[in-house]
């Protein structure tokens, strides 16, 4: 059947080069090397700042985004604002990329909008040495795109909240913050949960966004994967691209893995 | 309970916080790349001309839509009738299916990307080097959002039945797929299609450590000498995928009300 | 002697606790330029059940959530046991209320839904786990405590929200259409139980439904509402023997209306002289209500109606008739003598002597 010829080609033969060079040397040969080489510093400290950066969005995404969903639930389902929050939201997770670099230099870069206006008028230079092409200027970045992720994600299950469980909770004596103690987060802290590793997921995976920011250096793991492949200093390093990658694939997995367990919890209450 | 006053003005502002937040970048985008150069005031448009005049930009354009295009058949090709097939044939494969066309959610693009040089060595030795061959991988990056949607406009039509009537009076399987089942699940292929168009259009991934000259890549390039025309293009890609999102979730209101009807 | 738990348990609850006297004065709801409620008043007596029936947007549902702090009415009163209840939120009304649906923690195992009350009360677990039991066996579900919502049948669900509404022993207890979501079969079943189990604890109770027979059935009084308002509060008998007004009548099932004519406060119908129910028409002609069992139906006599109808429903059949001239009838006859009769015969159709509500005819 082409489908799965289709898939064969661009999918599994990739994946497997991947997994198998990850333990082959320059010339063919099986070591072990590669894969020490994952615990190096350099690609320990990328993967630390990886784990920094997807944690941190993922958390900060997570909390700024459920409070947007819960505002745009309370607003009921034909409330034209959250349709129209939901859209947007839609749009904006796709944001992701060269485009929200741009954006993001416009605004905050060297010459950029915000920069200027708050130089001229209160004299204050946010742009420093350039902390937005660092690490930190992709935790800033990348909670644009992660706060809309986790209302698209959250959303349903906070709609799943039936109006019921609150009245009822009430008709038998419960204060608010006693409601949401006991019935509403024990609720939805599956769905939660999950949805922040969604966010991790996503932003651990994420490529574009970083490589456009930051051109040199490999301060998190994916950079460093553009190193192996492209830089000509790190010769022989391209199988260590393979480990990297098999790295790669083997954190986002096992995230995937317990998003799915939270997942089917949740669909069991949520009917 | 939750209408109180104190909650709705708190709402209120937390929610203009949040659209002021989000609407930031995209309005410097817009101003950043109509200020005028040097010391002259005003706005100009010569940064967006500059994506038109341009010769690797325009070219890039060009590529990119036409990837966009092309991964848009090649991934209804593929999927429609495969999905038909196994939900007509072979039922039990279903799950493998759903688990094949997922997969690309859990493998990151950039993991395929550096298994992938080998096969398009390959592919381009066959077929030539233009940025067009970076539509088969796309498909792959396609899958999982075009499996949703058309799975769920799938769900929506009692494929089985529909195609056992048609069937019954006589049409056989091409007159079924293409003239029974597709005409139903329009809006779920329309909707994965327009989903194609924004990843394609804003993929990076693939383009540039493959070294083709898609948008993303051309824009990233000119942005060392001019900045402005870089932002212009960022800003005028957003729009155009906004507003192909935005024309997507107008269609599934719509399947909603139309497939009210088609409900038993 | 100390008393220990058990004998306190099993104790009967004195009378005064048993159920407070329930008043709703003259209350209003308006939403923008919709009366939901438009003066309601009623009284229940401490331990009574009163079903409130109606079509939907009668205003039942809603007096029913404003009695239980769910809802803010917009003028009129609300007092339990003789205390002033509005400015008491909902949270600490001391009700208990079983939703239509959906609403049992779907998180918690039956006993913790059932204790869930008692808990926010400070009670300890194994004192709120044994009256949580109790309940549960009051309901007839004590095996499947450790279970979860999802894993009960409709039916069931609604008893342990029942058990869960009673665990915190409340003054009032409030049905809001309990079993409108069930299977015709377990619907009659249920109202049966719930009865049983509020007679058994004592607790004033408001039903509310929109079905006729539901709340004719379970009932201490019926109170039928149209448009935010009360039309008649009476017991079953009474409602179904004499509605006061042809709302009333066709909500309890009445639809056969004969042409009749008034002459010295009686209702000449079909030939026989019958007494009025108050409520009537003054005087001149107009259409009598008579109920399908009150149709005095003979297969001989000087005929004046034909059978156009029989619908076998075991005991009792339904006889169709087209009275001469007139209007279409509908007798409740006994089987037996039903199945004798074929459409085209003629009979002749007069009616018993019970009294009847004449209204107008119309224009």
């Amino acid at each position: 059947m082409p489908f799965l010829l289709f898939l064969a080609i661009f999918l599994i033969v990739p994946t497997i080069t991947v997994l198998v060079g990850s333990v082959q040397d320059g010339e063919g040969g099986f070591t072990a090397g590669n894969l020490r080489a994952l615990f190096s510093d350099a690609a320990i400290s990328s993967l630390t700042n990886s784990v920094i950066l997807s944690g941190s969005t993922a958390l900060i995404g997570a909390v700024l985004g459920g409070i947007l969903a819960y505002l745009i639930v309370s607003l009921g389902e034909r409330s034209l604002i959250r349709r129209a929050t939901l859209s947007l939201c839609g749009v904006l997770a796709q944001f992701g990329g060269v485009t929200l670099a741009f954006a993001f230099i416009s605004l905050l870069g060297f010459s950029g909008v915000m920069t200027e206006a708050l130089k001229s008028s209160v004299g204050i230079d946010i742009y420093g040495s350039g902390w937005l092409f660092g690490i930190k200027g992709l935790i800033v970045v990348y909670v644009y795109f992660q706060i809309p992720l986790m209302v698209i994600v959250f959303t349903p299950a906070l709609a799943a909240l039936r109006p019921q469980w609150r009245e009822a909770a009430v008709n038998l004596g419960a204060t608010t913050p006693q409601f949401w103690r006991y019935v509403g987060f024990p609720l939805l802290t599956p769905a939660f949960l999950g949805s922040a590793l969604l966010l991790f997921a996503n932003a651990f995976a994420a490529y574009a966004t970083a490589a456009v920011l930051v051109s040199q250096g490999s301060v998190i793991t994916p950079l460093l994967i553009r190193a192996s492949l492209t830089s000509e200093v790190l010769l022989g390093q391209r199988n260590l691209g393979f480990a990297l990658a098999l790295e790669m694939v083997v954190v986002v997995a096992i995230v995937m893995g317990l998003y799915a367990l939270l997942l089917r919890r949740t669909s069991r209450w949520m009917r | 309970m939750n209408t109180g006053r104190g909650f709705r003005i708190a709402r209120t502002v937390v929610l203009l916080t949040f659209a002021a937040y989000f609407a930031l970048p995209l309005l410097s985008m817009a101003d950043f790349s109509t200020q005028a150069k040097g010391d002259a005031a005003g706005r100009t448009l010569d940064a967006w001309k500059f994506l038109i005049q341009n010769e690797s930009l325009r070219s890039a354009i060009i590529a990119s839509l036409l990837l966009a295009v092309l991964t848009v058949f090649m991934m209804i090709a593929l999927l429609v009738p495969t999905m038909i097939w196994v939900r007509l044939r072979v039922p039990k494969m279903s799950r493998v299916v759903e688990f094949l066309c997922l997969l690309p959610l859990t493998i990151p693009a950039l993991v395929i990307v550096v298994g992938i040089s080998g096969v398009y060595a390959w592919v381009n030795y066959l077929i030539g080097d233009s940025a067009l061959t970076l539509a088969f991988a796309y498909t792959v990056l396609v899958l999982p959002y075009g499996y949703r949607s058309i799975d769920s406009a799938l769900s929506a039509i009692d494929v089985v039945t529909l195609s056992e009537a048609a069937r019954s009076l006589g049409a056989n399987w091409l007159t079924v797929i293409t003239r029974v089942v597709m005409p139903n699940i329009v809006s779920g292929v329309l909707s994965a299609s327009f989903v194609a168009v924004a990843l394609v259009l804003g993929e990076y991934t693939f383009s540039s450590l493959l070294h083709f000259d898609t948008l993303p890549v051309a824009l990233t390039a000119v942005s060392k000498t001019n900045a402005s025309a870089a932002v212009a293009g960022s800003l005028a890609s957003i729009i155009l995928i906004s507003l192909l999102l935005m024309a997507l979730s107008f269609l599934s209101r719509d399947r909603l009300k139309n497939s009210e009807g088609l409900k038993p | 002697m100390t008393a220990t738990p058990e004998t306190a348990a099993n104790a009967p609850t004195p009378q005064s606790e048993r159920g407070l006297t329930v008043e709703l004065t003259d209350l209003t709801r308006v939403y923008g330029s919709v009366r939901a409620l438009d003066g309601l008043t009623l009284h229940l007596e401490p331990g009574e059940l009163v079903a409130l029936l109606g079509p939907s947007g009668c205003g039942k549902t809603t007096a029913l959530r404003i009695l239980a702090g769910l809802d803010q009415q917009t003028s009129g009163s609300v007092e339990v046991g003789g205390k002033d209840l509005s400015r008491v939120p909902a949270n600490k009304r001391d009700m208990g209320m079983v939703f239509q649906a959906y609403s049992l923690f779907p998180h918690m195992t039956v006993v913790d839904n059932v204790a869930f009350g008692l808990k926010l009360r400070g009670q300890d677990k194994a004192s709120r786990t044994r009256a949580a039991s109790a309940k549960l066996e009051l309901v007839g579900l004590s095996e499947h405590a450790k279970r979860y919502a999802s894993q009960l049948s409709g039916g069931q669900q609604q008893r342990v929200a029942l058990a869960r509404a009673l665990a915190i022993e409340p003054s009032v207890l409030l049905l809001d259409e309990p079993l409108s979501a069930l299977d015709a079969k377990v619907r009659v079943q249920l109202r049966d139980e719930i009865r049983r189990v509020q007679l058994e604890v004592g607790t004033t109770t408001l039903f509310v439904t929109h079905d006729q027979e539901e709340a004719l059935a379970v009932a201490d009084r019926v109170g039928v509402m149209n448009k935010g308002q009360l039309e008649q509060l009476a017991p079953p008998a009474e409602l179904y023997a004499t509605p006061s007004s042809q709302f009333v009548a066709e909500f309890v099932g009445l639809s056969n209306k004969v042409p009749a004519v008034i002459s010295d406060g009686r209702a000449e119908v079909l030939g026989s002289s019958v007494p009025l129910i108050a409520g009537s028409i003054d005087g001149g002609s107009g259409l009598a209500m008579v109920r399908p069992e009150s149709v005095a139906l003979e297969a001989s006599g000087s005929a004046n109606a034909t059978v156009t109808s029989v619908n076998f429903l075991g005991p009792v059949s339904r006889v169709y008739v087209d009275v001469d001239g007139s209007t279409e009838l509908m007798a409740a006859v006994p089987s037996p003598v039903a199945v004798k009769l074929r459409p085209g015969e003629r009979v002749t159709v007069g009616v018993e002597s019970t009294p009847v509500l004449v209204i107008a005819a119309p224009a």
